[in-house]
């Protein structure tokens, strides 16, 4: 039995309310990163020790703990507590908050990234703590990591798979069911292969022009 | 929970043997590639970005699933265990060339010309002088790689091969405990991933000691 | 040793038996001064004598270790509250530090702001004043330090002197009555010093400002200081005016590091 092309492109269509669900789950998941991440570097530079301890833990065990395991424990434990969520949302939660550890580490390196003396200069002008973030620190600390964000979104997307495991109807739980339904998971599987590797390729490259861009705006 | 006690061990041995098979595939490889994109000849240098791209491009769990469901339709046909370590170790493997090549190619060029000098060959230069160098600085991202492999063995468990996270669904299913079950297998995994990063940074600071390169800097 | 004490008007800053450690190490040491409003004071010494530290004491951008610093009156570092002496809160710091402004050896401008925004930022985000208004006193600032036809241009476009100037115009935007100066010429190039040195000369002809500089150019602390001080290991050791410490240094410690600066 090899790759039959015809029944390739017949199954093609079924992939495209599942790569709305991917793109979904990944944007949705990187903005949730992006803002938790930023709240953990923050917090880790808290002037109250406990705060910051705590921060650095918790990226910690997020970083050490598989993905996987962390989508199981909000999938079944999150329902006893309450709140009444769909497996979307409970993957984009799952994706954020994994995603968060490692935006959070990136955001500290951008932000110990920022003179010493920009710190200062902002005291000496009595800018206050809220005011030397957002208008002093962060505009510096983003701009040098946005090649290193990106590569995170990227990272994130091809994560997604793993939620075909709480029973969303993404990509690769999509290629799964039609091979359950006509016994070929050769085609369908490489399908969704494909699609990865184009856009992953799509998405690299587009990075590597951020990063250039990014070059020339800190040094020109 | 005691009764589970021999299901979670067995779990437990599963994802070390996996961990320790795919760090195993994923150094060979990571030389292999990272070595070959430095290569004279082109073919070797594409066939190793093939291998790269293709692996980085895509998801680990659709290689997986590939690879298990899709490669017997064509006749190749491995056991679970075989191809959990396959692919995982040639996914981190591609990550992992990218830290060799990153290292090998940050190591001054006046050391390739003073192995040249002193009559080396190009095999005695790389073993004897290049990479106890390199090697320093491929440690921490490895160190860092090899966790995102212990997380990534958790993949295993759907393609029904008995790991860890295998054998604590089965338990949430038997017990209905999911809360304290998995709070278990958090802190487990946890665990590992401390104690490897230790190894690690054991490892950085006993390769660490007085490197320099003899001249000014 | 103090000199200017001669008029009767009250300390601007008192420094009284002020100590500083980094580790063990006592860089400022058991330290006295009085600063006279409208003063303008030079600090020299050798290099590691702790005249940067005495300046970021004062920003406080360090916190004192020992003794007490006083800003018109008002203790620094300890306030009350509920007739009881506390560590200083924010609040306290905040408004002390309203009174006095720095301008730093590396220019510390916002790279990623004009230099207008560079001075509107603290006028309008501290003092609360308008927009509009805010615009208008930086573009006056501007102008004063020779620069008004570079409102919007970005630091990474100016050169160091014009750096520098900036950066001057934006501690002058919060009207500070102090004004410390870290060596704010040593990272410029030779022929961009004058243009800063200019702006320096026309500041210490103002009776509102009070000035504190750290400066190695001897010839200019002669010319625009009405007092020199001293110091080395953290001590003063000589404090005096311009005529005495140049003509003839009492201290024979003075009298060395003089002969070995001038050399060059
Ligand atoms: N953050 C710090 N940590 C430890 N030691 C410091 C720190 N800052 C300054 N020092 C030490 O304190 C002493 C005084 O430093 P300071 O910068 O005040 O000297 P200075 O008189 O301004 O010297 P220079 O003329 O070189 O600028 C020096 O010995 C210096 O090494
Ligand atoms: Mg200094």
């Amino acid at each position: 039995m090899i790759f039959d092309w015809g029944f390739a492109f017949s199954i093609l269509p079924a992939f495209g309310q599942a790569l709305v669900v991917t793109m979904q789950a990944t944007l949705a998941g990187m903005a949730l990163a992006l803002v938790l991440g930023l709240v953990w570097a923050i917090a880790r530079r808290s002037r109250n020790r406990l705060v910051a301890f705590c921060a650095g833990f918790l990226v910690e065990f997020i970083r050490s703990t598989p993905l996987l395991v962390q989508l199981y424990f909000l999938f079944y434990v999150l329902p006893l507590w309450g709140p009444r969520i769909t497996p979307l949302e409970t993957g984009i939660l799952a994706l954020g908050l994994h995603y968060s550890a490692y935006t959070a580490e990136v955001y500290r390196a951008g932000i110990n990234g920022v003179a010493r003396g920009q710190w200062e200069a902002a005291l000496a002008l009595n800018l206050g703590r809220a005011v030397t973030w957002r208008t002093v620190i962060l505009p510096q600390a983003v701009v040098p990591i946005l090649p290193a964000l990106g590569n995170y979104l990227v990272a994130l997307f091809k994560e997604t798979p793993l939620l075909s495991a709480i029973t969303l109807l993404e990509l690769l739980h999509t290629a799964k069911l039609i091979g359950a339904d006509t016994f070929r998971y050769l085609e369908p599987l490489s399908l969704v292969g494909a699609l990865f590797l184009i856009l992953s390729l799509m998405a690299s490259t587009l990075t590597r022009k951020l990063e250039k861009a990014c070059d020339r705006f800190r040094h020109g | 929970m005691v009764d589970y006690l021999p299901a979670m061990l067995s779990g437990l041995k599963v994802t070390v043997l996996l961990t320790l098979g795919a760090m195993a595939v994923a150094f060979v490889a990571a030389f292999a590639a990272g070595m070959a994109r430095l290569s004279r000849r082109a073919p070797v240098r594409g066939l190793a970005l093939v291998y790269i791209e293709l692996f980085r491009g895509t998801s680990a769990l659709v290689q997986l699933f590939w690879v298990y469901f899709a490669l017997p339709l064509v006749g190749i046909r491995f056991d679970a265990v075989t191809a959990g370590i396959l692919v995982l170790g040639l996914n981190t493997g591609a990550y992992g060339a990218e830290v060799v090549r990153g290292a090998l190619s940050a190591i001054p060029r006046e050391q390739y010309q003073a192995a040249w000098a002193l009559n080396l060959s190009p095999a005695q230069a790389l073993w004897r002088v290049i990479l106890p160098q390199a090697v320093i600085a491929m440690v921490p991202p490895a160190g860092n790689l090899a966790i995102e492999l212990l997380k990534n063995t958790a993949l295993v468990s759907l393609i029904t091969l008995g790991d860890l996270t295998f054998q604590a669904q089965t338990l949430r299913a038997a017990t209905l405990e999911s809360g304290p079950v998995f709070a278990l297998l958090l802190g487990i995994y946890f665990l590992l991933a401390q104690t490897m990063r230790f190894g690690f940074r054991r490892l950085e600071n006993r390769l660490a000691h007085g490197q320099d390169y003899g001249g000014v800097r | 040793m103090t000199v200017s004490a001669t008029d009767n008007k009250p300390a601007l800053i008192r420094i009284s038996r002020a100590g500083k450690f980094y580790g063990a190490h006592k860089v400022i040491d058991g330290m006295n001064l009085d600063i006279f409003p409208s003063e303008k004071v030079a600090l020299i010494g050798p290099s590691g004598s702790g005249k940067s530290t005495l300046l970021r004491l004062l920003m406080t951008l360090e916190k004192l270790d020992e003794g007490e610093i006083e800003i018109d009156g008002v203790s620094m570092w300890t306030e009350s509250m509920a007739g009881r002496k506390v560590p200083a809160g924010p609040a306290h710091l905040k408004a002390i530090r309203s009174h006095i402004g720095m301008v730093f050896q590396s220019f510390n401008l916002f790279p990623h702001m004009t230099a207008l925004k560079n001075i509107t930022l603290a006028p309008v985000t501290v003092l609360g004043m308008g927009k509009e208004e805010a615009r208008q006193r930086a573009v006056e600032l501007l102008g004063e330090v020779g620069l008004g036809h570079k409102q919007n241009a970005y630091p990474g476009q100016l050169s160091g002197g014009e750096k520098q100037r900036v950066a001057i115009a934006r501690a002058l935007a919060l009207r500070p009555r102090i004004l410390l100066f870290d060596e704010i010429t040593s990272a410029l190039d030779p022929e961009t010093v004058g243009e800063v040195l200019e702006v320096l000369r026309r500041l210490a002809q103002r009776q509102d400002i009070t000035m504190l500089l750290v400066t190695h150019q001897m010839h200019f602390a002669r010319e625009v200081a009405d007092r020199v001080v001293f110091m080395e290991h953290g001590k003063i050791i000589e404090d005096a005016a311009p005529g005495q410490i140049f003509g003839s240094p009492k201290q024979e410690r003075t009298r060395e590091f003089l002969k070995s600066v001038l050399q060059y």
